[in-house]
C-alpha cells in the first residue's frame, strides 16, 4: 500500500480517543475480551503473525 | 556515545517469557475491532495475569513491553540499528487515535524513538500476536 492510499485513509476514517484504563480495571477488561475470543472460531487463515499483528481496519474501511 | 545509548530501550510488542516484561496495555473492544487499553500503571508480568488469558497467548490479549533485544538478540526485525517493525507500522497502518495514549513507557519505547508520535497513532490497533491474522497482517508483522 503506498503512503500516499494511507494517508487518505487517514482523513476518510475516524480518530478515536485513546482508551485508559486502571490496574482495577484489567481483569474485568480481559474477561470481557477473552470471552468474545473465545466465541471466534479459530484457525481461518492458518496462524498469525509472531508480533506486531494488526488488525484489518483498512479491510473494514472499505 | 551518548548517554542515550545507555538507557534502557524496550520493545512495545514482547512476549511474556521476556527478561523484564511488564504488561502495559490490554484489549479492549472485539477480537474483530480491538484497542489497546493502557494501564495508567505498568504491571510485572505475574502468573495471575497470565491466567487471564486463559488458552490463548498472553500476547492476544495483552501488549507486553521488555528490553529490546536489538540485532545482538536476535531480533530479526532490527536492521541497520532500527525497527523495520516500527517502520513498516507507520508506513502501513492508518492512525486510529486522535492524541497520544496515556502510556507508561513512552519515554523508553523503541517505536516512539525512532518514528515519533505517528507510531504512538498506530500503537492502539497492534495486537503481538493473532490467531486469524489477514494475509495484510502477516506483510506488515512478518515481513522481515
Amino acid at each position: 500500500m503506498k503512503k500516499s492510499e494511507v494517508k487518505s485513509q487517514q482523513s476518510a476514517g475516524e480518530l478515536e480517543a485513546p482508551v485508559r484504563l486502571t490496574p482495577e480495571q484489567l481483569e474485568i477488561v480481559a474477561a470481557g475480551f477473552m470471552r468474545q475470543v473465545s466465541q471466534v472460531v479459530k484457525g481461518g487463515t492458518g496462524g498469525g503473525a509472531t508480533t506486531g499483528a494488526i488488525s484489518p481496519i483498512i479491510l473494514k474501511m472499505f | 556515545m551518548s548517554n542515550e545509548s545507555k538507557k534502557q530501550i524496550d520493545c512495545p510488542s514482547s512476549q511474556a517469557t521476556a527478561e523484564g516484561a511488564r504488561i502495559f496495555g490490554v484489549m479492549t473492544g472485539t477480537p474483530e475491532d480491538h484497542r489497546v487499553g493502557y494501564l495508567s500503571e505498568a504491571l510485572p508480568v505475574s502468573e495471575k495475569l497470565l491466567a487471564l488469558a486463559g488458552d490463548a497467548k498472553p500476547t492476544e490479549l495483552f501488549r507486553i513491553a521488555a528490553p529490546c533485544a536489538g540485532a545482538s538478540g536476535g531480533c530479526k526485525h532490527f536492521k541497520g540499528n532500527a525497527c523495520s517493525l516500527a517502520k513498516r507500522i507507520v508506513e502501513g497502518v492508518p492512525a486510529v487515535v486522535n492524541a497520544l495514549p496515556a502510556c507508561q513507557i513512552r519515554s523508553t519505547c523503541r517505536w516512539f524513538r525512532q518514528e515519533g508520535k505517528e507510531a504512538c497513532f498506530r500503537c492502539p490497533v497492534v495486537m503481538t500476536d493473532k490467531s486469524n491474522a489477514s494475509d495484510y497482517e502477516k506483510q506488515i508483522a512478518d515481513a522481515d
